[in-house]
């Protein structure tokens, strides 16, 4: 460019200065760089979520920390395995009635101690989620005891000279103590602390041969078995004496009426978490249970086989919260049992225990069950050596390994999750463990789940819990149904108004009209939807409350009020009415008032008529029958119904019998054909609601059902101004860019306006208008403020209109804050987000594609 | 530009149907009016709704009378807010007393069925409790309105209502009558407040610098610690130097706290001895009464004042009891700043991106796929993109930001919560769709004749587009950013997540070095109509400031819209005039 012959032949005889060419070159780089990085910056949303969501679905992982000998592990079999928080510390109940004290780190034992005097106990349990042991022994006596670790931090000056020399992580046993130097550079001491208590049942009966234990609110409850066959309860009431610090605990005993089976033992026995059942189960799947909250029956409440198909139980315990109980059998099944609610329920207390889940592990008889102290996770030991780690709720195997030395008699979690411990054969085996996000199986997101206590499997959200006993629920349908119903009320309202609308303003109003009213509901658009969502709630909400009957009557009233508005406009002499042309749109505003009015007028008439007199009684469904409850329901659709039938069946007539008449009379004729239309829909409603309220059919319940001021039709009305502007726009849009000459040549060959419109304009322009309705929807789906506080944000699946619900896009609203960064809620949050962003983004491609695909075909025309 | 047909029957083909009932149904009149009625009915609604909100703002501010009502249980003293109507359980009446019931059985009479209450503001919430009671007419004895009835708006506790008995002077009275203690109250009323400012200034502005020097030299200490090791003879010498800061504040605090304590002494010497409507006296001291009128005694030129002086509260001052009462400035002081750095980020990047798309890119199917992709951002919910600002604004980029410059605040995060920064930058990306697609436009809309004539003359590409293309295209450009700016301001959701807070101590620009603090939460109008409206405890109280904030929200988000509205026309009215 700079040098060679321009076409006039003539040498250039001054080249481009430099600083134009670099500056041309730099902003080409520039803006090519920088453009391109925003188109970019653009996908990234997508990437980060989807990064953000994704490891949600990713298995545990667990990594071998250590698998040693456990130098002097005598004989006896671990009753129980626990270790520290640090995992430092591991011990073992020995059934011989030992502690003994091992560092997990190289399985070298700290110390072994006798706990009782009186020797071994005879039976001994450890319940998750009561923090402490219940023993009994032969002597009949009970006792309490609890092992806890002490934690310490050893000043720099005090320790020796080996502890001052570790690094940080590192750990070393000192005494019956370890010393770990943290990553902050401090020496922290755990020890473990053995407290027994005194026996709560003194000594004298016959041998407890189980013992099983519970925390209710008041204190703890334990059950014993004796030798004598005694199935009894102790309740324990433990007062501390605030002057001197000390416990003294009172017990009340109480005998439970029990048969024993001949030829077979029980083999456990357990006391729910709250201390409100007793369960006995035997070795062929067999328990019963006695209610202790069922007052006056002695006897067990329920008899069930926990292994219908014949298998033998070898492993049975309460999961953490002690609700759901966990039974291994010997072809390597679990089964979760829980107490459910239920209708069909035959024992006192309506409870029923029902099979929720069954987990399969490899066909080797279940040997060992540890649980987590904080969620559902469990691990599991089999007669194969192999151990899985699952979650309860949602089923999920997260992790599966092998011992090398056998099948496991212990395994334990540690209380933070983050490692299990396994004891086989001598050898102590530690792994680090990585739950990640065990809760978030796809079934456990979308489909129904079995929770505890849910007489039957279905959709909840529930994903803060004040204790760690109870269940998080993550079923996102709920949100998902509760953003589907707002979508589809709020539609339902504005897309007719919508599309009605962008219909007059770009086929019947004259320019300078349209280009005074098209501003202005623009301006809707821009209304902040936080104003929309707080007017709605704190101005709408209660008026509209005030007003159901009028509001329900005025979904027919305002409709009517415009057909026979035009019906008398048709009446006037062609002359005048061509001459009053310019004041329709007045008269025509003048219809809305004069539909509202009658709405107020027939509104309380149509309640006592209907509804009993009590409108938000007869929702509530303490009054009033069915059969009238139709009426509201129907009447649109009948309306509709008459509507089309009526021209159809008589336009031909109409035709032939109105070009004979003159213009008044043809009109009288249309207005007295709209009052007989209108008492065939009444007539038609009115049968149709006998017919259905005969056949027994209430409509409380799938579609209307109790009022909650913060209802979906409320959301409905005021969703209207968010998406009615943007449907309008587009819509009008679409309608005004069909060519021009369609419309004179149609107008030209002698069609009305009207047929104009109906005939050529809307079938021309009928895929811009459903763009513009896709884009609507759009904009429904991620309405947040809206919902957040109009909707009353319960997460229930439910149709009716006057309840509400929550949304996803509210849902992040409300608990994004409080999710903690990384944890499964917080990436669950993430995957809701990805939803909406995938539903928004197809709908408005969809929407694009088709908007640029009727323009092409606008311009081809 | 199509036009639609100008539509009159009298147009229709008049020859050969006028008269005739056949064109009757040709014109599908009934039809023709429900499509006008929905239009109606859309107008209807934002007109109503801009009536309601102009109305309610508009009005909350008056001060209107103040009414002393008889009830059988004692009197009240306080303003009418709202009446509403009810219609009473069947056997409502046959449970009221006797001349209650009488009232009731007229009041039933006249309203055809109904009964009607009102909801009286009657403040006094440290005696009575409540800050409102709902008086059915029934109820009402008598009525009347104390010439001498006080409103007192205070710095805590809500409002007071009574009737003056005396100004009290270190606890002797120095005003006897009404009269008298209402004249020294307006003698003493400009001193006390500048006390009170005085006041504040010193708590808030004093002891925050006072402060801000301890903690500066705590965190040298600590960073001293991080960088040369905890027993390094910096560190040393820093947490010395720590050490005397500390030590010396406290001998600054003392003189601040006792300059505080003589202004409050002074203030104390007055109090405003008030009785109730039930006869209970109290003495208000003087330096907690914001505000204080005669309601009942106001002509309308007073009314206005205090009208007057209620917007300047609101609009420039902050909000006292829990955003209940005083003003919203740093609110409006958060919206503006917030949407300000947002416009200075989307501007130029959406700029950027929509000359390369126009200008630079070779069109063909991936542009026409990241137009599509661009503008269907414009429909992504805001709350998604308030999610991504958390999680890789606030927590990934904020959170690394923590780590290598601040990492002597840790675990307190700077940079790694909700902030201005992060805020503005999250609705960036919200509006940058916004911003590209009207710049496109407005590129577009410069004639390829301009173009190819600054060609023609050897002009460089950059040179054309600089000095041809972005000149035309600039109030296309203003435009898409004020429309970016409307739906910046507007928007809440995402604001909730990335730093939106109810109540900000310190605004985001102040007068401490370095005086910009992009990493501080702020306030915000939209996210004060959430929190006013959903929040409050006192919710009822709270509605006239959310009407009010409504109305500042809607007239600002409407100036911009409006002005985006008049810049795109004048834009169109150039180019029709400069086409060649």
């Amino acid at each position: 460019m700079t040098t060679g012959l321009s076409f006039t032949g003539r040498r250039r005889r001054r080249n481009t200065s430099r600083a134009v060419l670099v500056a041309d070159r730099v902003a080409r780089g520039l803006i090519t760089v920088g453009g391109a990085l925003t188109v970019v910056q653009v996908l990234t949303v997508m990437i980060f979520l989807l990064w953000v969501a994704l490891p949600l679905f990713r298995g545990a992982h667990l990594t071998a920390v250590a698998n040693t000998q456990r130098p002097g592990a005598s004989g006896g079999s671990p009753l129980h395995v626990a270790t520290d928080e640090q995992q430092l510390l591991g011990w073992e109940f020995l059934a011989d009635g030992r502690l003994a004290a091992f560092a997990l780190a190289d399985g070298s034992p700290l110390f072994v101690r006798e706990l009782f005097r009186e020797g071994a106990p005879t039976a001994a349990a450890f319940p998750v989620q009561a923090g402490r042991a219940a023993f009994g022994f032969a002597d009949g006596a009970v006792r309490l005891g609890s092992a806890e670790v002490a934690t310490a931090y050893v000043p720099e000056d005090e320790a020796s000279g080996a502890v001052r020399n570790l690094v940080a992580g590192a750990a070393l046993a000192v005494g019956e103590a370890i010393v770990q130097r943290t990553r902050e550079g401090q020496l922290r001491r755990e020890e473990l602390l053995v407290e027994i208590q005194a026996p709560l049942v003194p000594a004298g009966g016959p041998a407890v041969r189980l013992i099983a234990l519970g925390e209710s609110q008041a204190g703890p409850v334990i059950a014993t078995l004796d030798d004598g066959d005694r199935l009894a309860v102790h309740f324990v009431r433990e007062r501390r004496n605030p002057l001197t610090g000390e416990t003294t605990a009172q017990t009340r005993s109480a005998t439970l009426s029990y048969t024993p089976r001949t030829g077979a033992e029980p083999a456990w026995l357990l006391v729910s978490g709250h201390g409100d059942d007793v369960y006995l189960a035997w070795r062929d799947g067999t328990l019963q249970r006695w209610s202790l909250a069922a007052a006056g029956a002695a006897g067990p409440v329920e008899t069930v086989d926990l292994t219908p198909d014949g298998a033998g139980l070898t492993a049975l315990r309460f999961a953490n919260g002690g609700v759901s109980l966990v039974a291994g059998d010997d072809r390597g099944r679990l089964r979760v049992w829980f107490g459910a609610r239920r209708e069909e329920a035959m024992a006192p207390d309506g409870k029923q225990l029902v099979a929720a889940r069954e987990l399969r592990g490899p066909s080797a008889g279940v040997t060992a069950l540890g649980f987590s102290s904080r969620t559902r996770l469990l691990a599991a030991g089999f007669a194969d050596g192999t151990v899985d780690v699952l979650h309860l709720t949602s089923g999920r195997r997260l992790a599966r390994l092998r011992l090398s030395g056998g099948a496991a008699t212990a395994v334990a979690l540690a209380p933070k999750d983050d490692g299990l411990i396994a004891l086989a054969d001598g050898r102590v085996a530690r792994w680090r463990l990585d739950a990640r996000h065990p809760e978030a199986a796809p079934a456990a997101l979308f489909a129904p789940v079995w929770y505890e206590g849910y007489p039957a499997p279905a959709h909840v959200w529930q994903s803060s819990s004040a204790t760690d006993e109870s269940e998080l629920k993550f079923g996102l349908m709920p949100l998902v149904f509760g953003t589907l119903k707002a979508t589809l009320y709020s539609l339902l309202f504005g897309v007719p108004l919508a599309l009605l609308a962008a219909v007059f303003t770009s086929e019947f109003l004259s320019p300078a009209a349209r280009a005074r009213i098209k501003p202005t509901i623009e301006l809707m658009a821009s209304l902040p939807s936080v104003v929309l969502g707080f007017l709605a709630a704190l101005v709408i909400a209660p008026v509209a409350e005030q007003a159901v009957p009028a509001i329900l009557v005025s979904f027919v009233t305002v409709p009517a009020a415009f057909l026979y508005g035009a019906g008398l406009w048709q009446l006037l002499p062609h002359r005048t009415g061509a001459r009053l042309a310019r004041w329709r749109p007045a008269l025509l505003a003048l219809a809305l008032p004069a539909g509202v009015g009658a709405a107020a007028v027939l509104g309380p008439f149509a309640e006592r008529l209907l509804f009993a007199g009590d409108l938000k009684l007869w929702l509530d469904g303490q009054i009033g029958g069915a059969t009238a409850g139709w009426a509201p329901l129907l009447l649109p659709l009948c309306g509709v119904a008459t509507a089309l039938a009526i021209p159809r069946g008589l336009s031909r007539w109409q035709r032939r019998r109105y070009a004979g008449w003159t213009r008044t009379r043809a009109a009288a004729a249309d207005l007295g054909l709209l009052a007989v239309g209108s008492v065939a829909a009444l007539a038609a409603t009115g049968a149709l609601a006998a017919l259905l309220g005969g056949l027994g059919l209430d409509p409380r319940g799938p579609l209307v059902g109790t009022y909650m001021q913060r209802n979906s039709l409320v959301v409905g009305f005021v969703m209207g101004f968010a998406i009615i502007p943007i449907i309008y726009t587009i819509a009008e849009d679409a309608l005004a860019s069909v060519p021009e000459h369609l419309r004179a040549a149609s107008l030209g060959a002698g069609a009305t306006p009207w047929q104009t419109a109906v005939r050529i304009i809307i079938p021309t322009a009928m895929s811009g208008l459903f763009s513009a309705v896709m884009i609507g929807l759009g904009r429904a789906v991620g309405e947040t403020m809206i919902v957040l506080m109009a909707a009353g944000n319960t997460p229930i699946m439910d149709w009716n209109v006057f309840d509400g619900f929550r949304t996803l896009s509210a849902n992040i609203a409300v608990e994004m804050p409080e999710a903690v960064r990384d944890s499964t809620h917080y990436r669950i949050l993430f995957l809701s987000a990805l939803v909406l962003f995938a539903m928004t983004f197809l709908l408005n491609t969809v929407a694009e594609i088709v908007r640029l695909r009727f323009r092409k075909r606008a311009f081809e025309l | 530009m199509s036009v639609a047909p100008h539509c009159r029957p009298a147009r229709a083909p008049r020859r050969a149907t006028a008269g005739t009932g056949a064109s009757l149904l040709a014109h599908g009149e009934p039809l023709m009016w429900l499509t006008g009625g929905a239009l109606v009915i859309c107008l209807a609604m934002i007109l109503g709704l801009l009536a309601l909100v102009l109305a309610r703002g508009l009005s909350s501010f008056w001060p209107g009378p103040v009414v002393r009502v008889e009830t059988a249980r004692g009197s009240i003293l306080g303003e009418v807010t709202r009446t509403e109507t009810w219609r009473p359980d069947p056997g409502f009446v046959a449970g009221l007393a006797g001349e209650e019931a009488d009232r009731a059985r007229v009041q039933l009479a006249r309203r055809g069925g109904e009964l009607r209450r009102r909801l009286v503001r009657t403040g006094n919430y440290e005696l009575t409790g409540e800050h409102f009671r709902w008086i059915a007419d029934h109820e009402v004895a008598g009525e009347s309105r104390p010439p001498w009835a006080l409103v007192v708006e205070r710095v805590a506790w809500g409002r007071f209502y009574g009737e003056p008995r005396a100004l009290l002077v270190d606890g002797e009275p120095a005003a006897q009558t009404p009269e008298a203690a209402w004249r020294l109250y307006r003698e003493r009323e400009g001193e006390i407040a500048a006390n009170r400012a005085r006041r504040r200034r010193l708590e808030t502005r004093d002891m925050g610098a006072v402060n801000r020097r301890v903690e500066a030299a705590r965190l040298a200490a600590r960073a001293a610690e991080l960088k040369h090791g905890p027993d390094s003879p910096v560190a040393e010498r820093a947490r010395h130097a720590a050490q005397a800061a500390s030590e010396g504040a406290e001998g600054e605090f003392a003189r601040i706290r006792a300059e505080i304590d003589r202004l409050g002494a002074a203030n104390a010497r007055y109090e405003l001895l008030l009785v109730t409507a039930e006869g209970v006296e109290k003495r208000l001291p003087l330096a907690e009464i914001v505000r204080a009128y005669p309601a009942n005694r106001l002509g309308p030129g007073q009314r206005l004042g205090v009208y007057l002086a209620r917007w300047g509260e609101f609009l420039a001052d902050e909000p006292r009891e829990a955003n209940s009462e005083g003003g919203v400035f740093p609110a409006i002081f958060g919206t503006v700043v917030m949407t300000l750095v947002m416009s200075l980020a989307v501007l130029p990047f959406g700029v950027l991106a929509a000359l390369f798309l126009r200008e630079y890119a070779k069109a063909g199917p991936v542009v026409s796929a990241v137009r599509i992709a661009v503008n269907n951002l414009a429909g992504v919910p805001s709350i998604v993109f308030g999610v991504f600002g958390l999680g890789f604004f606030c927590y990934i980029i904020g959170g690394t930001l923590d780590q290598l410059f601040f990492s002597a605040r840790l675990p307190a995060p700077t940079y790694g919560t909700g902030g201005l920064f992060w805020a503005s930058l999250t609705l960036s990306l919200l509006t940058l769709p916004v911003v590209i697609v009207a710049t496109e436009e407005a590129l577009a809309a410069v004639p390829g004749s301009m173009r190819e004539g600054s060609y023609a003359c050897g002009a460089s590409k950059w040179q054309t587009i600089r000095r041809i293309v972005l000149p035309r295209a600039m109030p296309g450009i203003l435009t898409g950013m004020i429309l970016a700016m409307a739906r910046g301001a507007g928007e809440v959701a995402p604001l909730m997540l990335v730093g939106a807070v109810k109540l900000a101590p310190e605004l985001p620009l102040d007068g401490v070095f370095p005086f910009v603090h992009p990493e501080r939460s702020f306030m915000h109008l939209g996210f004060h109509i959430y929190d006013l409206g959903f929040q409050s405890q006192n919710s009822e109280a709270a509605k006239p400031m959310v009407f009010t904030t409504t109305l500042l929200l809607i007239a600002i988000v409407a100036t911009l819209n409006i002005a985006a509205v008049w810049l795109r026309r004048r834009l169109r009215r150039r180019f029709q005039d400069s086409q060649f």
